[in-house]
């Protein structure tokens, strides 16, 4: 609960500061970026906060490197 | 925005820190070769050269522009906008693996009880801003602080002189032949190879300048510091030793004492690892940044970096579950590495020189050279 509640915190700050200023700006191709970093960004918190088990990224990229190269 | 050109010497600082910040993370790439890890990291430095030559050779077909615009520029608008969408990937990968590694090295030598997330309440606004500043302004902040890196890397090694013994680095080059080439190309992916991502800052660069000497410099200047201390490390600890330790430079700099009064000297290192932990994640960040505006063609080009900056530090909490697993990774990245350091930089330069004979083969001048 700890992460997600500071993670909101963080997300309502870079709200404030970038992404009302891009919505009143009308910055059209800029919010098609933006909107989707944040829902990212909150999703992936609340996972974690919620101790959701995940498959490290780190784990996948090296299962498909190691495929992809025949490693050991 | 564009209009104000940033000295080359100050990119020479950027690149310089950007790739110093790996140096935390830097035995567990060249680590194989065991005590002469000091020599591959050398090796690397030279081979990073010809890295530094083929990406300014990109650089030198396209006078004042960037990665980005010289990719769409030379494989058109559709494939043009994958590659720089692939290497604003790779950015924004590389800068969530570094953000999670500094937050695990405060986390765990200095802030234990405090949660990761709390480092990067203080963090991602830090480094949006400065990107959001420009080029310029990280340009100013990174020759401030190299002189500062030097320093203290100096002073950590002429106090630790007292702790150090020659017989840690013998017999020299005893290392297998494989042992010492993989351990070289580890250390010339990471963090020589990253270099190719600092080639999207050139459309901001004096035209005047030469792209090579500006790479040139900051690797000579980050090889030197890498080489001593990683010699440092192996010096006071010893390979064996180096090797039990996640962070050996802290670690081996922690051992230096004079008298009772100048002891934890580790501290200032890892000050100095953080600041340049920064200034690599803000590099990244603004490569991205400009690859995302060069791909939605977006006018204010700085506006996705806050944005940016949240999505990689999502993405740095699911990297993996503890820093053990992160570390054994790092072994891995040299192989992902060479399709975005070598093969789409080397897609770029062929499909430039092809274009630039079927247009009548115009010479540049020879300054730009």
């Amino acid at each position: 609960m700890q992460q997600i509640m500071l993670s909101a915190f963080l997300l309502a700050f870079c709200v404030w500061v970038d992404l009302v200023p891009l919505i009143k700006k009308k910055e059209k191709k800029a919010l098609w970026f933006a909107i989707p970093s944040y829902l990212i960004y909150l999703i992936l918190n609340i996972l974690v906060g919620l101790n959701v088990k995940t498959a490290g990224l780190n784990q996948i990229i090296a299962q498909l490197v190691k495929s992809a190269m025949k490693l050991e | 925005m564009k209009n104000q050109k940033v000295p080359g010497k100050k990119i020479t600082a950027i690149i310089a820190l950007y790739l110093i910040g790996s140096s935390l993370v830097e035995s567990s790439v060249s680590g194989a070769a065991r005590q002469d890890s000091w020599f591959c990291v050398l090796l690397a430095t030279g081979l990073a050269l010809l890295l530094a030559w083929l990406y300014s050779s990109i650089l030198r077909l396209h006078p004042g522009k960037g990665l980005f615009d010289i990719a769409v520029e030379t494989l058109g608008a559709v494939l043009g906008k994958i590659v720089c969408a692939i290497f604003v990937l790779y950015a924004v990968y590389l800068a969530a693996q570094v953000i999670r590694v500094f937050e695990e090295f405060v986390h765990l030598v200095n802030l234990p009880q405090t949660p990761e997330i709390v480092l990067l309440i203080f963090t991602v606004p830090l480094v949006a801003w400065q990107v959001r500043s420009g080029l310029n302004n990280m340009a100013n902040v990174s020759a401030f602080l190299l002189p500062l890196q030097l320093i203290f890397v100096a002073i950590t090694i002429v106090l630790g002189i007292k702790f150090m013994d020659p017989e840690n680095i013998r017999p020299i080059l005893s290392a297998k032949p494989t042992q010492m080439l993989k351990a070289t190309l580890g250390v010339l992916a990471l963090p020589y190879g990253e270099t190719i991502l600092c080639t999207s800052f050139f459309g901001e660069v004096d035209q005047k300048e030469s792209p090579f000497k500006i790479m040139a410099f900051g690797i000579l200047i980050a090889g030197a510091v890498l080489v001593m201390a990683r010699l440092r490390n192996l010096l006071i600890l010893g390979s064996a030793t180096v090797q039990m330790y996640l962070f050996p430079s802290y670690d081996a700099v922690g051992v230096i004492s004079l008298g009772d009064f100048v002891t934890r000297i580790s501290v200032l290192i890892g000050v100095n690892l953080v600041l340049a932990g920064i200034i690599k994640v803000s590099a990244y960040l603004y490569s991205a940044t400009l690859g995302i505006s060069r791909i939605l063609e977006i006018r204010d080009f700085l506006s996705p970096a806050v944005s940016c900056c949240l999505l990689i530090a999502g993405i740095s909490s699911i990297l993996y579950s503890n820093i053990l697993d992160g570390m054994k990774f790092i072994t891995i990245m040299p192989y992902n590495s060479v399709l975005f350091q070598i093969l789409l930089p080397a897609v770029i330069l062929i499909a430039g020189k092809l274009k630039k004979k079927a247009a009548g083969g115009k010479k540049w001048p020879e300054k730009n050279r």
